[in-house]
């Protein structure tokens, strides 16, 4: 179990981190949203203890990370900037973890080498970016952590690489009961990964939930009437966004769907649709339900 | 094996990393080793050397030295270099081990390669000097400390540079500051030493500041000595000194806990940041520019002390002056430049200013006030425990006259230095001296008329190093007093034990056989103790550079040296080598006739052994002169032929036919037939050599030399008379006079 509270990293007078705080269970998948800057890597460097912290603690089975390698060797930190010896070979590169990690697997080495199908005799100066990114994610996931940090990890790899590397990911947290954090800047990538997700913004932690729950919790209703109404006519139902053209009204909602609906049917509607959101519309919602701009937000990222 | 502080994996890995450095630099040694030794046999059997050297492991294989200057470093910055980039200080940040286990790992991972450099050559260097026995004497105990002192110097440099790149995050900045630590502070005490010494001429300098001489350091040894020779010393070499490898090896102890401190405490951030904050920052840049601004704290400290140079106007000093701080300032400004590649950072760095302006008042008030504290030490003879002559001082006069004998330390300065001269007229003249002395120093522009002689004076249970400005007539007065010490006395006569394996004496370079350069050594270790103190003295006395105002006891040189055309007498030089302790010693003498009788005999008994040889030879090319070189001297003969005559090249054959001197030789070849081997020198004799071609495709040649005592005959001198080689060079010599 990883348990991080009131974590802060300052660089100067920059505040990078700003008192985080979250609980992340055994054999869960943590996905970190946020734009550029946002502090997901500074929040994965602290965790893995390249980084010591300025406040609060970042324990991972209730031990602190920083210079403690029995710690260090339960994990494998896949930065967003890769580090191999100058002109090696995948191979060489395995000596490398073999002499470092004390679980590292030979065979599943091999294994995952000819499942990406890369030459593990190449220098890896030859490899092209998502090669060097495959290359680095098998010798990771072959020192067999129990707790594996990717940043930016689909970050160059094509759609096909994509899905293998969820796919080890997944098994790993499944086979092995792994727990694994992973981040993007990019929620799309994430939520059909992760089972839970957070949105970091300006070092500090926005949004936290159960992606089954965000998923399921908000939903979109279509909803008319004969008669001219607004918003209070839904007293009584968690009405997050309410939008209105003509007789057609578009609400976000959260509760129970078939109560919501049993509840909206029962005020003989002309019609009634129930959609789903995407996990982009529900941050968006969520985020605006505790006060943040979502488009503002976005705004933000691209201006980035 | 893995823990807190070491990695044995880690260790390996870092092996592995290292390989191509650490195979290319052992497999260059190991070629010198093997090479060098093979030279040598071959250069000694083609040249006979009549001595044997005394060799060290060192002096087989002086590359070596380049494991600590230049691997050891080379292989630090490459193995700690991923604190210069964010990606490898993560990775090696995040591997589970402790910082201390990686620092330690890494770092003794390269202190392997390096040891692994000077050990494996080292042993083939033994091996081919062992193997070479017949030409060398083997300083095993030196080579020892040869060993001890690079291995010392590898941790040393390594750990230096991994301090520097502890507190610094781009390979710039990684090799400006290592070389600031490991060259600053030694260049900073070598300075300070160097600038006492000359705004000062009372002292040398060296013995103001503790540990101040350069050969402690043995990485910077080499470029302090330039330094401390200007400080007025020789020092002795680091190479062979027990102290000089424990400071160093102190030293690198020192550098290495505190890099290991610092990795402990360095934050992975600070990769690519020149330097880990403002301050180390400021430091380094502050340094550099200190270093500049040393120079311009000499000129004004110096004219402080010393008043303005009479030959350059106070003009000049403000000018130049203005010209090294403006470079300083330059330096100063670059280097923040350069390191952080940021316009607005150099307006930051003028808060930098005042510290090294008030660095600069430090220094020259330092230098001034040294000056003047060592000018008010007047120590009364009743104050004086002892006085020890010393040997080495006033470096430029000591380049000049190569003082340190054959690239050895003196033998004479040793012995000379050890020996405490308690002697209460002795101390009367050194205390009346140095007050005279101190007043003399107040205008340095007439010191030139003055003998220097350096004298240590232990009063008070402390030791002061002066220099005595004396007239001519006081260094006579003073050679009387040394004379009638025979504590002095007594260690001028002590030279080094011919029957040692160790001693290996030469004369004058001829190619006398080990034996025979010994045989003539034993008599002369025999006769010196029989010479009259005073002539010792004064011949200990250093005639040639007496002529230059210094008058201090060293190696002996001939009084006939600078002359164009010098008396054919006799001139015997010795050259002994010596072991001491670990470390080897030279002794150069002029073995006078007047003061070494019976080794001048020895020395002529053995020259003439094969005399009959030559004359044969001399005989056979009478004719045809066909001589290399041919070289009379003749002595005790009318004043008008006295002197060395000489014909140099074969080009010179066709005028020898034409030039009377076939008549000359042919006489003189007759009259030395009958002529004994033991020569009076009391009586007309002939200084013959010359040398004959024997191969002219492989210049292969033959050289030969006596002395024979020739018959007082007119018709003998008149053949003389009549050779160009007489008749030219008296032209020469009456038109130059």
């Amino acid at each position: 179990m990883i348990q991080v509270n009131n974590l802060t990293k300052k660089f100067g007078s920059f505040t990078a981190l700003d008192n985080i705080s979250c609980n992340i269970n055994e054999g869960c998948i943590y996905g970190l949203v946020g734009s550029n800057g946002a502090g997901k890597s500074t929040f994965l460097r602290l965790i893995t203890g390249i980084y010591k912290a300025d406040g609060g603690t970042a324990l991972l089975d209730g031990e602190k990370v920083y210079e403690n390698p029995k710690m260090k060797n339960r994990f494998a930190f896949v930065p967003d900037e890769l580090y191999f010896l100058p002109s090696s070979s995948m191979d060489r590169m395995s000596e490398l973890y073999a002499s470092i990690y004390s679980e590292f697997d030979k065979n599943r080495y091999r294994e995952l080498a000819n499942l990406f199908g890369l030459n593990t005799k190449l220098s890896i100066n030859t490899f092209s970016k998502g090669m060097k990114r495959q290359a680095i994610t098998i010798l990771a996931l072959a020192s067999k952590p129990k707790y594996i940090f990717f940043d930016e990890t689909f970050d160059g790899l094509d759609p096909v690489m994509r899905n293998i590397v969820k796919n080890i990911i997944c098994n790993d947290v499944v086979q092995r009961k792994a727990t694994a954090i992973i981040s993007s800047h990019s929620l799309r990538e994430l939520e059909d990964t992760c089972d839970q997700l957070a949105l970091i913004h300006k070092g500090g932690l926005v949004l936290e939930s159960d992606v089954q729950n965000l998923k399921t919790a908000l939903f979109k209703v279509q909803i008319a009437f004969n008669e001219d109404y607004d918003i209070t006519r839904f007293a009584g139902i968690e009405v997050l966004h309410f939008s209105k053209m003509g007789s057609v009204a578009k609400l976000i909602v959260r509760g129970e769907k078939e109560d919501v609906i049993a509840r909206l049917k029962a005020m003989n509607p002309l019609m009634l649709d129930v959609l789903p959101l995407s996990l982009e519309e529900v941050f968006t919602y969520e985020l605006a339900s505790r006060g943040y701009s979502f488009e503002k937000f976005i705004d933000e990222v691209v201006a980035q | 094996m893995k823990n807190r502080f070491f990695d044995l994996k880690l260790f390996i890995e870092a092996i592995k990393q290292l390989k191509i450095l650490g195979i290319v630099g052992t497999s260059i040694l190991l070629l010198e080793a093997l090479l060098v030794p093979v030279g040598y046999f071959i250069l000694n059997t083609s040249v006979s050397p009549g001595a044997k050297s005394i060799i060290s492991i060192l002096e087989f294989n002086p590359l070596m030295t380049s494991v600590f200057s230049l691997m050891a470093p080379i292989m630090t910055l490459y193995i700690f270099k991923f604190l210069n980039s964010r990606k490898g200080s993560d990775f090696y940040h995040s591997i589970p081990n402790t910082r201390i286990s990686i620092y330690v790992s890494f770092l003794s991972a390269v202190m392997a390669w390096c040891f692994i450099m000077i050990l494996v050559p080292a042993l083939f260097s033994s091996l081919g000097i062992v193997l070479l026995g017949k030409y060398v004497v083997f300083n095993f105990l030196g080579s020892v400390f040869n060993i001890l002192a690079l291995l010392a110097a590898v941790v040393l440099t390594s750990s230096a540079v991994a301090l520097a790149m502890g507190l610094t995050g781009t390979t710039f900045s990684n090799v400006v500051f290592s070389l600031i630590i490991l060259f600053v502070p030694r260049l900073l005490i070598s300075f300070l030493n160097a600038m006492i010494g000359v705004v000062q001429p009372l002292v040398s300098g060296l013995h103001i500041i503790p540990f101040s001489s350069g050969h402690y350091n043995i990485v910077t040894s080499g470029f302090t000595s330039i330094v401390d020779l200007f400080s007025g010393s020789v020092t002795e070499d680091s190479y062979f000194s027990p102290s000089a490898v424990l400071y160093t090896l102190v030293l690198g102890a020192i550098y290495f806990v505190l890099a290991m401190l610092l990795f402990t405490k360095r934050k992975s951030e600070m990769a690519t940041n020149p330097a880990i904050n403002r301050i180390v920052q400021a430091v380094i840049r502050i340094t550099c520019a200190m270093v500049v601004c040393l120079i311009p704290c000499a000129i004004i400290a110096s004219d402080i002390i010393q008043g303005v140079d009479e030959i350059f106007d106070l003009s000049v000093t403000i000018f130049s002056c203005f010209v090294l701080y403006v470079i300083a300032l330059v330096v100063y400004f670059l280097y923040e430049i350069i390191s952080t590649r940021k316009w607005k950072n150099l307006l930051k760095a003028m808060v930098g200013l005042p510290i090294l302006l008030g660095l600069n008042v430090a220094v020259i008030a330092g230098i001034s006030a040294a000056g003047y504290v060592i000018s008010i030490q007047k120590p009364t003879a009743a104050e004086i425990s002892y006085v020890q002559v010393l040997q080495f001082d006033n470096s430029e006069m000591g380049m000049m006259s190569g003082l340190v004998d054959g690239g050895y330390g003196s033998y004479l300065g040793g012995t000379m230095s050890h020996t405490k001269l308690k002697n209460e007229k002795i101390k009367e003249f050194v205390s009346d001296s140095l007050k005279t002395s101190i007043d003399v120093a107040k205008n340095a522009d007439y010191l030139y008329e003055y003998n220097q002689f350096p004298v240590a004076i232990n009063y008070n249970g402390r030791v002061i190093q002066r220099n005595l400005f004396l007239t001519d007539k006081k260094v006579k007065e003073l050679v009387k007093l040394l004379a009638a010490d025979k504590e002095f006395t007594d260690t001028l006569r002590e030279v080094p034990d011919p029957d040692s394996k160790f001693t290996t004496p030469q004369f004058n370079w001829v190619e006398f056989t080990v034996e025979e350069n010994k045989k003539i050594y034993r008599v002369f270790a025999n006769e010196i103790k029989t010479v009259p103190a005073e002539k010792l003295v004064e011949s200990f006395l250093n005639g040639s550079n007496y002529m230059y105002g210094v008058g201090y006891m060293g190696d002996t040189y001939p009084p006939t040296e600078m002359e164009e055309y010098p008396n054919p007498e006799l001139e015997v030089s010795l050259s002994v080598q010596t072991l001491k302790g670990i470390s080897v010693y030279g002794l150069d003498q002029y073995i006078s006739q007047e003061l070494f009788p019976k080794t001048v005999a020895a020395y002529v008994e053995v020259l003439n052994k094969d005399s009959e040889k030559a004359i044969s030879a001399l005989v056979s090319k009478a004719k045809s002169g066909d001589f290399n070189d041919l070289s009379v001297g003749l002595g005790n003969v009318p004043n008008e032929l006295r002197g060395r005559y000489s014909y140099y090249g074969m080009d010179e054959a066709y005028s020898y036919r034409n030039s009377g001197t076939e008549e000359f030789i042919n006489a003189l070849t007759t009259a030395l037939k009958s002529s004994p081997k033991t020569v009076d020198f009391n009586k007309p004799y002939v200084h013959l050599s010359f040398s004959v071609m024997l191969n002219e495709r492989t210049y292969e040649m033959e050289s030969y030399e006596l002395f024979m005592n020739i018959p007082d005959d007119a018709k003998l001198y008149e053949s003389f008379k009549n050779t160009r080689m007489y008749r030219e060079q008296r032209d020469t010599q009456y038109y130059t006079d």
